[in-house]
């Protein structure tokens, strides 16, 4: 006995250090892949354009740094805007292991302190460039004297001044109406082009309010207090001066995106920056969008288009793109849970070569094995309790709840947990035979899953049953073994040697997965279609085993699929028979009707 | 003879005995280096991480191991209980954070 225990200790330790001696490729491939993912995020987040190619070097440094080298990346895209990066890292060296991150990037845009909004004036100059500036102004508050962002808002001629620095053509001092008029050239209201200013009491010589015609019959101007900065029709404003301080020259065209701002009211540079980063398509829906979320949030154009568009980093994009580079952009990254690869296809997502790692209804990927390896079923049981206080605990990552699997595995542990202790060795049999027929049918939906794909993905508690079903199926072929050699009936020794055959084919067929199945750390392992094939084929052999042990049950099984079947027939047929039944009756009923002739 | 073989069995039930616990002890160290190596693994990855992603680590991470930075090198160190010779005296597992 002494020496027994011994042997088993000795067994245990050598297990350990064989698990303890694996080097930790595992763990350094998801380690590797996180920091690589992060890189990437953080270049990302600094330059949304970059492109997966400007990516992969940052990432493949950090990835090196850490002990790997990034076998793919892809830029991830949400409605076409940048929303992070996914890398996949693989660890070379005895047991080469595979691992993959995501990298989720939130962006927040920032306007230049003491700044009104910057706007993007690549390609425009003189009027255009003026009438842009002041179109971007749409929505501060009148302020009286208002020239900074720090006095929060403007007055007309605050907002003139502005536009014309903006555009590079500033103006002398800070004006007033009454230097504007006196500086520009008077025009007839009939010549008037966009960017010219209009006036309102130019008959006393010295007007007291100024606005830019933007064309189209239409004027933008910080009217008065308590109103914003917004545009209203030239013909009601009482305007009765019109002046030029720019060189008279072709009119600028007016596009339909700046016409639609025009008449929602909206910030025209947004506007734009939303339809040429494929936000929207429609000016006129678009600005009405946005002039309804400018009227919930007044005080902030990117709470307004976060709102509009559903995302503030989509917000913070359009703010950069319609603003230039005096719009600051930065990013928070943040590492995310590789999503399941069913759902990544179905978005159009660069496809993988593995299957998800939980098959189509929620199962998840653990892999069958025979009956009597009970040590699988316990492991997945732990292993689905470590899983939900990691997800708890202060990963930094979202872990997605495994309850369902684990109550599965639970109710497949108990199966294995009455083949153990039920006190009828006949009793013990039919459970374990229930547990090799789940098994089979498992193992065969999986390969049936599977096959296309290249092989079974496993991962969480799956990767963890697959570990202690290799162990445990290695245990079980022995017993098997064992008790076939030791049997004195002969249908003892075929059964229990066709068990230790499928806990043997059971166990290869996990092995196949290679030296990933075990490395403590790795997170995931493929086991390919032929060790599906394999655990299909065992848990078979293992049932059959059962079958030639108890071959009452196969009578039994016959007898009633026989009743079953004379059940279903009789069922079947019985409304034929009883037409024909009525017919009968009828026939004979109406040979009893006598008759008069 | 009675007796010899009584003394016999005295002998071989000691010498199981000390085997047996000699053997539970150096099983008992086996899984402890084991437990460690993975404990600094698992939390070495979460620290590089956390910083990666500029957060601060929580208590909860430092009270399971010993975290120092350098640079952009997180280094973890967990050590063992039991110390014997020729036997590592911690588990230590460095990452590198992409600065």
């Amino acid at each position: 006995m002494a020496c027994a225990l011994v042997l088993l200790l000795v067994l245990a330790g050598f297990l350990i250090g064989m698990l303890g001696g694996i080097d930790s490729a595992g763990a350094n491939a998801q380690r590797a892949a996180d920091m690589a993912a992060l890189a990437a995020g953080k270049q990302l987040s600094g330059d949304p354009a970059a492109t997966a190619a400007d990516l992969r070097a940052g990432a493949d440094s950090a990835a090196r740094d850490n002990g790997g080298r990034v076998v793919s990346l892809t830029r991830l895209t949400e409605d076409g805007l940048p929303s992070g990066v996914e890398v996949s890292v693989a660890v070379d060296g005895e047991r080469p292991v595979r691992a993959s991150a995501r990298a989720q990037v939130e962006f927040t845009a920032a306007e230049p302190a003491g700044s009104f909004r910057p706007v993007d004036l690549h390609g425009l100059a003189g009027r255009a460039a003026v009438v842009a500036a002041a179109a971007a102004q749409v929505g501060w508050p009148y302020v009286w004297g208002g020239e900074s962002r720090a006095e929060g808002g403007f007055d007309c001629s605050g907002l003139v001044d502005y536009a014309f620095t903006a555009a590079g053509a500033s103006l002398p001092g800070r004006p007033t109406a009454a230097d504007l008029w006196r500086m520009g050239r008077p025009v007839a209201a009939a010549q008037l082009q966009p960017g010219d200013l209009v006036f309102v009491g130019t008959v006393g010589g010295a007007p007291h309010h100024v606005g830019i015609y933007v064309g189209d019959g239409t004027v933008l101007s910080a009217p008065h207090t308590g109103a914003r900065v917004g545009y209203s029709p030239l013909a009601y404003g009482g305007w009765d001066g019109y002046a030029s301080l720019l060189p008279a020259g072709p009119a600028p065209v007016d596009d339909p995106v700046a016409a639609a701002a025009r008449r929602s009211g909206v910030p025209g540079h947004v506007l734009a920056a939303e339809l040429r980063l494929g936000l929207a398509s429609d000016p006129e829906a678009a600005a009405a969008a946005l002039a309804r979320a400018q009227d919930a949030h007044p005080g902030s154009l990117q709470e307004a288009l976060a709102a509009q568009l559903g995302s503030a980093s989509a917000a913070a994009l359009v703010m950069r793109d319609g603003g230039g580079v005096d719009v600051g952009l930065s990013g928070a990254v943040r590492l995310v849970p590789v999503p399941n690869r069913g759902a990544d296809a179905e978005r159009g997502e660069r496809p993988l070569p593995a299957v998800p790692a939980h098959a189509p209804g929620g199962r998840p990927a653990g892999p069958a094995t025979g009956g009597s390896s009970w040590s699988d079923d316990l492991g997945t049981a732990l292993d689905a309790g470590g899983h939900t206080a990691e997800q708890l605990g202060e990963r930094g990552r979202a872990v997605p709840l495994q309850a369902a699997a684990a109550l599965q595995h639970l109710s497949r542990f108990g199966l294995t947990a009455l083949g153990g202790l039920l006190p009828d060795p006949d009793w013990r049999d039919a459970a374990n035979l229930v547990g090799s027929v789940w098994d089979t049918y498992s193992a065969v939906r999986d390969l049936s899953a599977a096959a296309a794909a290249g092989g079974l993905e496993l991962s969480g508690v799956g990767l963890w049953a697959a570990r202690f079903s290799v162990l445990g199926g290695a245990l079980s072929t022995g017993l098997f073994a064992a008790q076939a050699y030791s049997a004195r009936r002969r249908r003892d020794r075929v059964g229990y040697g066709l068990m230790a055959v499928g806990s043997a084919a059971t166990t290869a067929g996990l092995m196949t997965a290679g030296g990933s199945l075990m490395a403590m750390g790795a997170t995931t392992s493929v086991v390919p279609p032929v060790g599906l094939t394999l655990i299909a084929v065992g848990a078979g052999i293992c049932v059959t085993g059962y079958l030639v042990r108890h071959p009452e049950w196969c009578r039994g099984a016959a007898r009633i699929g026989a009743t079953a079947l004379d059940v279903a027939w009789r069922a079947q047929t019985a409304p034929v028979r009883a037409v024909a039944s009525v017919a009968d009756r009828a026939r004979s009923l109406a040979g009893s009707i006598p008759t008069p002739w | 003879m009675r007796r010899r073989q009584s003394g016999q069995s005295s002998v071989e039930m000691i010498g199981c005995a000390v085997l047996l616990a000699l053997t539970t002890v150096a099983v008992l160290e086996a899984l402890t280096i084991v437990r460690a190596r993975i404990t600094a693994e698992r939390v070495a990855d979460q620290a590089a991480v956390l910083v990666g992603e500029g957060r601060p680590l929580p208590a909860s991470l430092r009270g399971a191991a010993q975290i120092e930075r350098h640079g952009d090198h997180v280094v973890v160190t967990v050590p063992l209980p039991l110390r014997l010779p020729a036997l590592p005296a911690a588990a230590v597992v460095t990452a590198t954070v992409p600065p």
